[in-house]
């Protein structure tokens, strides 16, 4: 009697766990694999573009790095070319993945991240018909490996003129991934920005040692509020943005979206996000592949090129007074019409 | 085939009926091998089914899906190559379980052992690429790889023995402290001064594990493939191997028959340990090609998996390292060809080993009722 009993807990106890696991599952891909297949098939009567298959170390739709790549390769989906992608996928993986690209005939394979660089340059020199991009910024390239730049400091530049406003301690900061170039140039240009409104500004920053750890960045927000009086956070890597957000949240301050506009995260606390249209840098890596002009340039699209911008949560917009967005978009004109070249201190 | 698992039990009542003469307790326990590897069969079976409903819901046909995992981890020599690679590091570490664990030795410390192993290993390469001929740092980063991860969990060893501290909350500890030593060594002392990431210099190539002909298999692989069976031999035709299976069936009776249980555990502890090692510098070589935070596959974990699933037994290990290979590897065309969430890999591999354990759990009990 008693083992009957616990054999039926056991079975209703697998039934709950399979429904979980269900409606965690549920809100997956909708079948857009047969739209492109079928985008492709109209195209493919036309000369059909470059294919393109695109390496993602994070979810698609993860509001932020990821997804600002997978909206550039949709662009490419509908002007008929061959698409794939595959997220989530490790650094011990990626080489792997590449390699089944490669060998699936792809024009393009596009690695969007650094961690990925010995697997890109490793996998590219197996197969030199096929042409690689990846998210370096440090200008290594190869005959058929571009590299691409990614000039967060200039928007952070506009988010620090929004700071200079808004930030009633002048104390501002800044959450890094890793202490890298990339982040540290982003952490000084919002200050330099901020200067511009308000000479006494302050910057904090933490290097958080991991691009993922949310919770090890909100505690290292938190403490730059309590130590620096921090209200206004910029965050460089999506872990570190996230904290910051949760951070500011608590503390009553203000954060900024990171490659992606993250105010629906957070409506009362995220001001401003940077923006990131990768679709730029894709279309450029698809015509020089057309073309067979391809020949592992550094791309460099920031904020004049149209690749990155800032924008303002219209939650918010009502605190934002006119002088700040004013003097936001003369800075902005200014970038865009070569007059302003926001400083770059990498480290 | 699930139906196997409740029509045999009943064939094992019926064989106390004939008690008596000599032939039914043999008949008996061959019958007792055979229901578990029927029950287990049966759980992956219902796991994959369970698999198939999520993928239906997910918006995609299961059947399709399933081939395309299939196709994606055997389909072409590529495929193929692929999961024999990931079938190796389960492999060892499935195999190195299944000895501390058919002890009853809890080392879920492989993480850190693998860690320790990959950074012996890797600093005897790094330190000796440029001034030592391959032939000679190869087989030094291996012996270095089995060392490290063998030291690490000595500590283990040393603590349950010395102060009885419960080896399953010191070797999980150890994983932490590990992980946070290679985050040090390669920011600080091992970090590549041309770099601005937190990693070390990369291996040359020619002291990376040398490969098989034209293909990518390495030969960690054929390392693995050759210890399934050297392990099957420790475990049941040395007296070594008697005194493991006795300490894991009972201590106590162990220690009244005479058996040093003391160096049983030590041995369990240590070699487990030294095959997490050597996976661990056998990744880094093959794969990673140097020291970075990235270098965890997670396989101290997943080894556990698999060494569970094998049911503790190196036949049973290697099937269930090349099926977790299969469905980590096919996921990855799965994911691709339907757009179905490469999580889903993992959900389905986690369903089977539950379904597997439930199974095993639900028989034993059945046989124990009856």
């Amino acid at each position: 009697m008693h083992t009957r009993i616990s054999q039926r807990l056991i079975l209703v106890l697998l039934t709950i766990l399979l429904v979980g696991c269900a409606q965690v599952a549920t809100p997956a891909t909708p079948p857009a694999v047969e739209e492109q297949a079928a985008a492709q098939a109209d195209a493919q009567e036309v000369e059909s573009p470059p294919s393109i298959a695109l390496v993602l170390i994070g979810p698609k739709d993860d509001n932020s790095w990821a997804e600002a790549a997978y909206n550039a390769l949709q662009v490419q989906a509908e002007r008929g070319a061959r698409t794939a992608y595959s997220e989530s996928v490790a650094d011990a993986d990626v080489a792997r993945v590449m390699r089944g690209y490669a060998e699936d005939g792809f024009d393009i394979i596009i690695a969007h991240s650094f961690s990925y660089q010995d697997a890109v340059f490793e996998v590219a020199e197996e197969y030199p018909n096929v042409n690689f991009a990846w998210a370096g910024g440090i200008n290594r390239t190869a005959p058929n490996v571009a590299d691409y730049d990614q000039p967060f400091y200039e928007p952070s530049y506009l988010v620090g003129i929004l700071a200079g406003h808004l930030s009633q301690t002048g104390s501002l900061g800044a959450l890094y991934g890793f202490n890298i170039p990339v982040c540290h140039a982003m952490g000084e240009a919002m200050l330099a920005g901020a200067k511009t409104v308000n000479p006494d500004a302050t910057l904090t920053t933490t290097a958080v040692g991991s691009w993922g750890d949310v919770s090890a960045a909100k505690e290292a927000a938190l403490a730059q509020v309590d130590t620096a009086g921090v209200d206004f956070f910029l965050g460089c890597g999506e872990g570190p943005t996230l904290g910051s957000i949760e951070a500011a949240r608590e503390a009553g301050a203000y954060a900024t979206g990171y490659v992606g506009d993250m105010s629906r995260l957070a409506p009362d606390v995220v001001l401003s996000s940077i923006v990131w249209n990768m679709t730029p840098i894709f279309q450029a890596i698809s015509d020089a592949t057309a073309a067979g002009a391809f020949d592992g340039p550094f791309y460099r699209f920031g904020v004049a090129e149209g690749a990155l911008d800032v924008v303002i949560n219209p939650n918010l917009a009502d605190r934002v007074p006119a002088e700040a967005i004013e003097a936001l978009e003369a800075a902005r004109q200014a970038i865009v019409a070569g007059d302003l070249e926001v400083p770059f201190i990498p480290e | 085939m699930s139906d196997s698992v409740p029509s045999s039990p009943v064939t094992v009542r019926s064989e106390p009926a004939t008690a008596g003469d000599f032939s039914p307790d043999w008949r008996t326990a061959r019958l007792r091998q055979v229901i578990p590897l029927l029950a287990a069969l049966a759980g992956v079976v219902v796991g994959l089914l369970a698999g198939a409903i999520l993928i239906f819901l997910s918006g995609a046909d299961p059947a399709a899906a399933y081939l395309a995992m299939f196709q994606g981890a055997f389909g072409s020599q590529r495929a193929l190559t692929e999961t024999l690679l990931k079938t190796a590091p389960l492999l060892l570490m499935g195999l190195g379980l299944t000895v501390a664990f058919r002890a009853q030795v809890w080392n879920i410390g492989g993480e850190g052992q693998y860690l320790m192993g990959a950074l012996v290993g890797a600093g005897i390469g790094l330190s000796l690429q440029a001034i030592a001929p391959p032939a000679l740092v190869i087989p030094l980063m291996l012996m270095g790889g089995l060392v490290g991860g063998a030291l690490w969990a000595a500590v283990a060893a040393f603590l349950k023995l010395r102060f009885q501290i419960n080896e399953i909350i010191s070797t999980l500890m150890l994983n932490y402290i590990a992980e946070y030593w290679l985050l040090y060594l390669v920011r600080v002392p091992l970090k590549d001064p041309d770099s601005f990431l937190p990693q070390s210099i990369q291996l040359v190539r020619s002291v990376r594990l040398p490969t098989l002909g034209d293909t990518r298999i390495h030969i960690g692989f054929l390392i693995a493939l050759g210890l399934a069976p050297l392990v099957y031999l420790l475990l049941w035709k040395t007296p070594l191997g008697f005194r493991i299976r006795a300490i894991g069936a009972s201590q106590t009776v162990a220690r009244y028959a005479g058996m040093n249980v003391s160096r049983g555990i030590v041995f369990a502890l240590l070699f487990s340990g030294a095959l997490a090692g050597l996976t661990g510098i056998m990744e880094v070589s093959a794969l990673h090609t140097r020291l970075k935070a990235g270098i965890l596959g997670g396989y101290g974990f997943s080894g556990i998996l698999v060494a569970l699933l094998g049911r503790l037994h190196p036949a049973g290990v290697l099937m269930a390292s090349l099926f977790f290979a299969a469905l980590t590897i096919g996921a990855q065309t799965m994911h691709s060809l339907y757009g179905l969430p490469m999580a889903l890999a993992q959900v389905i591999q986690g369903l089977v080993v539950l379904f597997v354990l439930a199974a095993d759990a639900l028989t034993r009990r059945w046989i124990g009722t009856r």
